[in-house]
């Protein structure tokens, strides 16, 4: 399935780079799938009673996540930049 | 802001529509049909960034400062995230999974909703919501004390849904790197998510 998912991804790529398939904006296959596949993420939460039940405590989980993930990104590139003096005003 | 916010409605809309279909009608997808259509989106996500106009020249115009600031990001968020496992009963392998949309909370959520468990792929949705909706109160703060690594927590969203917000903080060049940053990110994230649950 990884195999499957990375070739499906590399394809795609390719075929843009060469302005390919540009119909598809139009028709919004992008909203559409990612609409089909949370609803069917969706059922599966349903369909869990852990998981339903869960759902309060996931969403604490999920945010302690974000302030790591946030902290650890705005953390290394504010010392890379002050190391390498390449913050804000001097870029500009 | 308003599409940004209403597109992110829209979204959880869905996935809790899917949830009272699965609680109250126990409707289920066939897991074929998941893992087809998650190739479809894969697919058709790497046109779309592919079909960006001008996509290489921008890149290659400012490539070290997005380089590096990109490298600095993923360093960043999955040393942190890394360190949350420490406070939930997840391993370290799964937050930093979790932590692996870098914002772009729709499709690091069904990947690792199919890859791995649900339950995950939920956390990894609603973590990347939050990451989006921190990046949107934190980034006209933050930009007052270091622009690039303010732009630096929006993640893969700096290419498209918070560009706007990005350039209307920082200078010219640090947009730039901002979208450098959103296109290289947004490449990551399914390789990287594919490989952290393979």
């Amino acid at each position: 399935m990884l195999v499957l998912i990375l070739l499906s991804f590399g394809a795609g790529l390719f075929l843009g780079l060469k302005k390919q398939l540009g119909f598809m904006k139009k028709i919004k296959i992008i909203p559409i799938l990612t609409l089909l596949l949370l609803f069917s993420m969706g059922t599966e939460i349903g369909a869990n009673d852990k998981l339903f039940n869960d759902l309060p405590k996931i969403g604490i989980q999920a945010f302690l996540v974000a302030v790591f993930a946030v902290a650890g990104s705005f953390t290394f590139t504010y010392i890379y930049t002050r190391i390498t003096g390449s913050d804000g005003e001097n870029d500009a | 802001m308003v599409r940004t916010m209403l597109d992110m409605i829209i979204m959880i809309g869905a996935l809790v529509i899917g949830i009272l279909f699965g609680r109250f009608f126990n409707f289920k997808v066939p897991g074929d049909m998941i893992t087809l259509i998650l190739m479809l989106l894969v697919f058709f996500v790497g046109v779309d960034i592919g079909r960006e106009e001008g996509i290489l020249k921008r890149l290659k115009s400012n490539l070290f400062s997005i380089l590096s600031q990109t490298i600095m990001i993923i360093l960043g968020t999955f040393c942190f995230s890394a360190l949350a496992s420490f406070f939930m009963p997840f391993s370290i392998k799964e937050t930093v999974g979790a932590a692996a949309g870098f914002g772009w909370y729709s499709l690091s959520g069904v990947m690792i909703s199919s890859l791995h468990s649900p339950l995950l792929g939920t956390v990894s949705f609603v973590s990347n919501v939050f990451r989006e909706l921190l990046s949107i109160l934190l980034i006209p703060v933050l930009a007052k004390i270091n622009q690039r690594a303010a732009v630096s927590i929006a993640g893969a969203t700096s290419m498209d849904v918070l560009l706007g917000l990005c350039s209307k903080n920082t200078t010219r060049d640090n947009t730039l790197i901002a979208f450098g940053q959103g296109v290289l990110l947004s490449l990551s994230v399914p390789v990287l998510i594919s490989l952290i649950f393979m």
